[in-house]
């Protein structure tokens, strides 16, 4: 699928951008009604779909910056950006489909709210990144350079998972 | 303002016509001279944006502090206002001539939102706790357990009241504590709702059976945002919601919260009304005349709370179904503090920083002796991308 995606950059890198607003809002749209009621007194599900969606957007135009901005941080600079940026959100697409599948045992089960607000998000980002890891390594880096990119993707990750855990 | 409140004062205590059992006789034709009205009219009109710390809130708080000790004139009772950070609670509390064993806990918060009237939310709660003491106060001799009724400051900033009273407590008062009753915005909404303890006691049962009958009420587990099936997990759903009696429940003590609203429109979730027009809590929208426009059906929504809570009180077996609860309470600490999950989180992470870092070990060496077998000095591994590292310049 990987490779599939990478012979057509135009056609997946659209495809991909419609997959991470898709399984963004799915991920987002129950904080999103309970933003909207909270803060606006609004009880509109349609306006909270399209509030979350406009995040959705507003983080995939972020996401590229971002990405680009920690590669010079770190001096990488020997991947293709533009692919290795499709890569990440496609990954970030799958890590959030993780997360929105984990949200749906909510109505299921109540008793998990606390424990799953916590944590089904940090497991979707984390099986994501783990699997980012792995692809883009094997793609982008050899036995003598793995090491880096790993220590600093590394960096990256812990330091996202304290910020979450202190915000 | 204050030779205002001494005016009202008297027109407030006044009595009402007593019903056999628990509570008030009133003429629903005439609602608008009832005690209950008077009391969101005047309390929420006079007392505006009751922010946390803010002049109007205390204020506020000496007015139902003289309320208080009008109604429990007479009585062996106490009145007193506590300090709560930026915040104060009036404390009265009713003795129970009987027996000072045990207690239990009424409360109502009586703060609002910037540039809110906050006649629902929340100066009918208040105007319930009121009542309820007036009903009681008559019946102090017979009653089971001393009773304290609690207003709150500051709970819309983060129920500083609230933890603050929960904090002042000592471990005796935690103890003799069997009960707490929050009253949150009771009148506004579409609906009536308790949410109740539901495991391993009767609690709600013995709600049920001395419900009033002005409103209906509802009961619903302490659901909130979610869909509830039931028999899931035993029926073990509950789940505080986000108000006064949240601090007690966290310190094992029972809690039931009457509160109106909608569960109706989203099944997922409360709202206040399906009326839009009616969805006003936290905004400055939450006036005494939005309220006044539901009529006498917001005075009927009060009076049923606190002819049921009365009824409760005086009703055969209270005191040990309520021992009973307090004995009884299923510890929901590991399933709703936010405590434990964040630790498990963290510890996962420690477990995978370990797990990174052993890996990142055998990069190291991998790297070490791919490096040498690629006719590299062999002296480091690649640790920074200099290109003589990577190439054999």
């Amino acid at each position: 699928m990987i490779d599939k995606l990478r012979q057509n950059y135009r056609a997946s890198l659209w495809a991909v951008r419609i997959l991470f607003v898709v399984t963004f809002v799915f991920a987002q749209w129950r904080e999103s009604v309970t933003a909207l009621m909270l803060f606006m007194n609004n009880n509109s599900i349609w306006l909270a779909l399209a509030m979350c969606a406009l995040s959705g957007i507003i983080a995939l135009v972020l996401y590229p910056f971002v990405i680009n901005v920690l590669l010079n941080l770190f001096r990488i600079y020997s991947v293709p950006r533009a692919e290795y940026v499709l890569l990440a959100l496609f990954y970030a697409s799958f890590g959030q489909l993780i997360t929105g599948a984990l949200n749906c045992i909510l109505f299921i089960t109540p008793v998990v709210v606390t424990w799953g607000a916590i944590l089904f998000n940090f497991i979707g980002t984390t099986v994501a990144a783990v699997m980012f890891y792995a692809k883009t390594s094997k793609l982008y880096f050899n036995d003598i350079t793995r090491v880096y990119y790993f220590k600093n993707l590394a960096i990256v990750y812990f330091v996202v998972m304290i910020l979450g855990v202190i915000l | 303002m204050m030779l205002i409140a001494l005016i009202f004062i008297p027109m407030f205590s006044a009595p009402v016509a007593v019903a056999e059992n628990a509570g008030t006789s009133v003429n629903f034709d005439d609602y608008e001279s009832s005690e209950v009205y008077k009391f969101v009219q005047y309390f929420s009109e006079t007392y505006p944006s009751r922010i946390a710390g803010s002049d109007t809130e205390r204020q506020a708080a000496l007015y139902i502090k003289q309320c208080f000790e009008q109604i429990l004139e007479g009585t062996d009772s106490s009145v007193e206002l506590q300090s709560a950070e930026q915040s104060s609670n009036v404390v009265a509390t009713l003795n129970s001539a009987a027996s000072n064993e045990y207690r239990i806990i009424i409360g109502a918060h009586y703060d609002s939102v910037l540039g809110s009237e906050g006649a629902q939310d929340n100066a009918s709660g208040v105007a319930a706790l009121l009542e309820i003491a007036r009903q009681l106060a008559s019946y102090n001799l017979q009653l089971p357990v001393d009773v304290v009724f609690i207003a709150f400051g500051g709970e819309e900033a983060g129920l500083i009241g609230s933890y603050g009273y929960v904090g002042s407590m000592t471990s005796t008062d935690v103890q003799r504590t069997l009960m707490m009753i929050n009253l949150d915005s009771i009148a506004g909404g579409d609906y009536l709702y308790l949410h109740c303890e539901t495991v391993a006691n009767d609690m709600e049962r013995f709600f049920v059976d001395n419900f009033a009958t002005y409103s209906e009420i509802s009961v619903k587990p302490y659901t909130n945002g979610v869909v509830v099936f039931p028999g899931m997990l035993g029926d073990y759903y509950e789940k505080l919601q986000a108000s006064d009696q949240t601090p007690f429940r966290a310190m094992g003590i029972p809690t039931a919260l009457f509160i109106s609203g909608n569960y109706k429109t989203f099944s997922w979730d409360y709202v206040e009304s399906a009326d839009e027009s009616y969805c006003v809590m936290n905004s400055n929208r939450d006036t005494f005349d939005n309220l006044n426009r539901r009529k006498e059906e917001f005075v009927k929504k009060i009076l049923t709370v606190s002819d049921t809570i009365v009824s409760v009180i005086k009703a055969d077996g209270f005191r040990d179904m309520a021992i009973n609860a307090r004995s009884g309470l299923v510890n929901l600490d590991v399933v709703y503090s936010q405590r434990w999950p964040v630790i498990a989180r963290i510890a996962i992470t420690l477990i995978l920083a370990f797990v990174a870092w052993r890996y990142y070990r055998s990069l190291r060496k991998k790297s070490y002796m791919s490096n040498v077998s690629a006719g590299g000095t062999g002296n480091k591994v690649f640790t920074s991308p200099q290109a003589d590292d990577v190439f054999d310049l």
